[in-house]
């Protein structure tokens, strides 16, 4: 008789364990455990058929699969922690006795729980640490606001504060702010680093208000702060390497007795770093500048698509504009505003910026009654003292300054005046059906300039306005002919080919000709293809198709409808003005 | 020696009583007083015994010697021995053996220290400067503890690294066998490394894109619609609520404490006499005759042995016709082997589609949330402000929504945490109280005492 085959022995059965079993197999206490698995990344998991993968339990366990918990087992953290359960019964035994050196000793002595490795194995790559950073950093954020809690390592709150300035230092330096939204949870800020773009959010800065212990599991986030904050730290290191920079970061001025200081301090973060107000020190001298620093785009470009390329190119510039979007700028920060957010976004781009002394006690360079200040930020209704040279404008031109990509004209944005809507650099850009007017897009694309008639038409002169009408007319006219164009050049195109056959005798190498694409004829194809498409299309869903179709088709009618309207609004009124123009002329000659 | 005396000479005692052993008893003694006493006089020399004067009358005046504590004291000297054999070495006396290994770490730190340590005040000084000089060595190792200094993703090897690779590249050499043989000795042999298990997590975004509408001075449009968004949700959820509500709740009537009291009592006494009116029952039972749900059969009933001819008749000729249908059927399908052929290929094409569509929706389910531990995870409402409360300065907006939440709700949302129920009672167990019978205090106690 063959061997009975039992249950549960191969297959799914074998291939999950429940989290009980783990902790047997591992021989560490739930706790421990918890931390090792989020230290380790490793995650429980849903069987396709619970019930077999629970060897025919009903009810919903927590499983793992058994090759992870392998995995775990060769993890020589394990030992550590199982060393520090040891100490700390020590320890807590040494307090119920009431012995004093023993618990000096013991507390002094608890043994660390290094990570580094796991960092490493969790990322191989630093591009894969980079990617992961969103978290990281928003964890770190919040855990630099909060007080002493109980449930949280005293040092670890030291720590997060530390990593993001160290971090927001590197941002600065190496220029990578991209976007800043301000939201009401918080405000969000996106950087581009080594070609990751890495999003995260500052809660506003407000007192910490304690949460309710039912909604947050803060041992577990207090766990995931630990990783986290191990890996910023090592990214931190590289990034300041790269840019050729002290890692524990150094602040500019350079001279012996401030150099030993901030040895003393070591890393602390001092007030003097957490300013983010003094460049950093680096470790080479004519080293490129992040923000002066050029890509020869044009050598790779061709071999991708070229609008692509183009794009790129275009994008490119426009970062690179972007970078020096300050610089030149002198900012004054008034009391009232958020302090550490504006400096951020106004030093990522090269402004100077100052703010009064009261606020923060350390790192501002200029004091309020510096005439060279060109800005002053001001979040109050009014301000008894101004200077003329200098404009007041409210924080969030700042803000759509660096999402418009572009210095926003400041005059929507003085002192006491209703703001404009604060728009979301994160949403998906999609087409509409509708009309926008252009006033509207210019809302969202500053590249779309409104003609304000009223200061233009001054200056347009009656024969600029002609010219323009020329201009238009010639422009339609084009694009009817177009079709009939292609068609002919086709035609001439194929009897130089043949008369080329015929003149060739012998065979030579050629000189090349650049492959003219017939655009005519590809759109003609394209719409034949599509005619085809449509055709193909079952019965059940042609009517539906017919009547999106038909849908679209009026909603396209209506916007075509409404810009002609404008257009000729616009002509009418750009015609009185001529007249007005002319009648104004009229006069002064007969006045004269 | 005298000569012998006869005797037997069989036993021990006749030995004694004809041998006579005092000459060799007196030189024993003798030797052995010698012994104790030391030489005799007589075979000392003079110099040993005598000595000459050459420092003439001239006395020294001696100070009276101080008696030393560790000398014995005179009363015990009888006590001491005086013989002059050395006493038998002990032999219980361990030997210890002469260390000769000298600890480094005692000779460079505390000897110095013994040698200048003479006063108690200095070596309260000293211990002060230690203290302070351990409390600085402690700081410089905490602060080196969140200290990252080296680059994790660099190509450079530390020492130590680099001896591994190079054991690596000679094991390369060993036979697979031998590897295998000694891996359990040396783990380093074994070739097998573990992977880190990659897991697809969810793929939500780690950070969710912001609303538009979450702005602090959002456009009208993206306000509207994000509240829009949230009052769907909330509709949702109330109806959700009121289903859950109408399904259990209101499945039951509420009724007042005394109604309850009445209806317990009336259900528990109904048929008892003196309770119910029996008067109503009567007047059914009056009217309403007793039958039962299936009544007997009857003789009346009976089938006649015609009716059951034809029944079997009917039945048989069914049966017959059955089986003729099953022969046709089979004749039939030999015909339709072909065709048969085709339907199985088609069963499998189905089939097959059937499992690729289950398999697309596994992989698409796998990316989405699922379900770890015994409680569901449901998403929270986001937050939002009111039109009120947008003041459209950044100076006056209120922070509203939970960044901490979020980020744990996300990470439940990944499948990265598996969503419990926070515990915030703790449920000890109740430890149930005995008292010794002997302290017990009883009434007549209590009179007794006149408490």
């Amino acid at each position: 008789m063959p061997m009975q085959k039992k249950k549960f022995q191969s297959g799914e059965g074998a291939r999950y364990v429940t989290r009980r079993a783990a902790l047997n197999k591992l021989q560490l206490s739930l706790k421990d455990f918890r931390t090792l698995c989020i230290i380790k990344g490793i995650y429980p998991r849903e069987p396709a058929h619970r019930r077999r993968a629970q060897r025919g339990k009903s009810g919903i366990h927590i499983l793992y699969l058994k090759k992870d918990i392998l995995f775990l087992l060769h993890e020589p953290m394990i030992w550590k922690l199982r060393d520090l359960q040891v100490h700390l019964n020590r320890l807590r035994r040494a307090k119920g006795m009431h012995q004093k050196d023993m618990i000096k000793r013991y507390a002094n002595t608890i043994p660390r729980v290094a990570i580094d490795h796991v960092v490493k194995e969790r990322y191989p790559t630093f591009i894969d640490a980079l990617r992961d950073m969103d978290d990281a950093l928003t964890l770190c954020c919040l855990f630099a606001t909060f007080p002493k809690l109980k449930s949280i390592p005293p040092n670890l709150i030291a720590l997060c504060r530390r990593l993001t300035v160290e971090f927001m230092h590197v941002c600065i330096a190496a220029r990578a702010l991209r976007k800043v939204f301000i939201s009401i949870k918080g405000i969000y800020f996106q950087v581009e680093l080594k070609g990751q773009a890495i999003t995260w959010v500052i809660p506003h800065n407000y007192p910490h208000e304690p949460q309710k212990k039912q909604e947050v599991d803060f041992y577990t986030m207090a766990t995931f702060a630990d990783f986290y904050s191990t890996a910023l730290g090592f990214v931190n290191f590289r990034l300041y390497n790269n840019l050729n920079l002290h890692y524990p970061p150094r602040l500019g001025s350079y001279n012996a007795e401030r150099l030993e200081e901030e040895i003393l301090e070591e890393n602390e973060t001092s007030d003097r770093v957490a300013a983010l107000n003094l460049p950093l020190l680096k470790t080479a001298e004519d080293v490129e500048d992040p923000a002066d620093a050029e890509l020869d785009l044009d050598t790779f470009a061709m071999d991708g698509d070229e609008s692509k390329a183009e794009e790129a190119r275009k994008e490119y510039e426009k970062v690179r504009k972007l970078k020096k979007l300050f610089e030149g700028l002198k900012v004054f920060l008034n009391r009232e505003v958020p302090r550490e957010p504006l400096v951020f976004a106004l030093r990522c781009f090269g402004a100077q910026v100052s703010w009064d002394e009261t606020t923060f006690p350390e790192g501002a360079t200029f004091p309020e009654t510096d005439e060279t200040i060109t800005h002053q930020i001001v979040d109050r209704p009014d301000i008894e003292k101004q200077y003329i040279s200098r404009y007041y404008v409210q924080p969030q031109w700042v803000f759509d300054c660096v999402n418009a990509r572009e210095l926003i004209p400041v005059d929507k944005y003085f002192l006491g005046t209703p703001l404009p809507p604060h728009l979301s650099p994160f949403t998906v850009e999609y087409r509409t059906q509708r009309y926008v007017p252009p006033e509207e897009k210019a809302l969202t694309d500053p590249s779309v300039i409104v003609n304000k008639d009223q200061e233009l038409l001054d200056e347009i002169s009656d024969n600029d306005i002609e010219d323009i009408e020329d201009d238009k007319k010639e422009s339609e006219d084009e694009t009817m002919d177009a079709d009939d164009e292609d068609l002919d050049e086709y035609d001439g195109e194929m009897t130089e080919e043949q008369l080329a056959e015929i003149k060739r005798k012998k065979m030579k190498v050629e000189s090349g000709t650049p492959e003219v694409i017939n655009k005519g004829k590809l759109r003609r194809e394209m719409h034949q293809m599509k005619l085809l498409k449509e055709k193909m299309i079952q019965k059940k869903y042609r009517n539906l198709y017919k009547s999106m179709k038909s849908g679209r088709m009026k909603r396209e009618k209506e916007i075509k409808l409404l810009k002609y309207k404008r257009r000729i609004h616009e002509r009418t009124s750009v015609e009185n003005k001529r007249a007005e123009i002319r009648a104004r002329r009229a006069q002064a000659a007969t006045l004269m | 020696m005298k000569t012998k005396k006869k005797g037997g000479r069989r036993l021990k005692r006749d030995w004694r009583r004809k041998i006579d052993v005092t000459d060799v008893d007196t030189y024993l003694d003798e030797k052995r007083l010698e012994e104790r006493i030391g030489d005799p006089f007589s075979e000392k020399k003079d110099e040993e015994l005598f000595h000459i004067d050459t420092s003439g009358k001239k006395k020294k005046s001696l100070k009276p010697k101080k008696k030393s504590l560790n000398a014995p004291l005179k009363c015990l000297s009888s006590l001491q021995s005086t013989s002059a054999i050395p006493p038998l070495a002990q032999r219980s006396v361990k030997k210890y053996k002469k260390i000769n290994k000298t600890d480094d770490d005692f000779d460079k730190n505390i000897k110095p220290l013994r040698k200048s340590i003479i006063k108690k005040k200095e070596a309260k000084e000293l211990n002060k400067i230690l203290k302070s000089k351990v409390k600085t060595l402690q700081l410089k190792e905490n602060s080196s503890k969140d200290l990252f200094d080296k680059d994790l993703w660099t190509s450079y090897r530390e020492p130590g690294q680099r001896k591994d690779k190079l054991i690596k590249n000679v094991i390369k050499w060993l036979p697979s066998e031998v590897l295998n043989h000694n891996a359990k000795i040396l783990p380093k042999l074994s070739n097998k490394k573990m992977s880190h298990p990659s897991q697809s997590t969810c793929s939500a975004e780690d950070m969710k894109c912001p609303h538009p509408g979450l702005s602090y001075n959002p456009t009208i449009e993206d306000h509207v619609s994000l509240l829009a968004n949230i009052a769907e949700k909330e509709t949702e959820l109330i109806k959700h609520e009121a289903h859950i509500n109408r399904v259990t709740q209101n499945l039951f009537k509420q009724v007042s404490k005394d109604k309850h009291e009445q209806m317990i009592i009336e259900e528990l006494t109904e048929g008892l006499p003196g309770f119910t009116d029996n008067s109503d029952k009567e007047v059914v039972e009056d009217t309403s005759e007793f039958k039962a749900i299936n009544p007997p059969t009857t003789r009346d009933n009976q089938k006649t042995t015609k009716k059951r001819k034809i029944q079997r008749r009917l039945r048989n000729e069914e049966r017959q016709r059955m089986n003729a249908k099953i022969e046709k059927k089979k004749v039939s399908d030999l015909y339709r082997l072909r065709y048969i052929n085709k339907e199985l290929d088609e069963l499998e094409n189905s089939t097959n589609k059937k499992k690729l569509k289950r398999l697309q929706k596994r992989q698409i389910n796998n990316v989405s949330t699922r379900r770890l531990g015994t409680n569901k995870f449901t998403e929270s409402l986001d937050a939002f402000a009111l039109p009120k409360d947008l003041k459209g300065t950044l100076r006056e907006t209120e922070p509203q929504g939970n960044i901490f939440k979020d980020c744990f709700e996300s990470l439940q949302k990944r499948n990265i945490l598996s969503v419990g129920k926070k515990q915030l009672k703790i449920h000890k167990k109740k430890v149930q109280a005995f008292m010794d019978p002997a302290f017990k205090v009883t009434p007549d106690m209590l009179a007794k005492y006149s408490v």
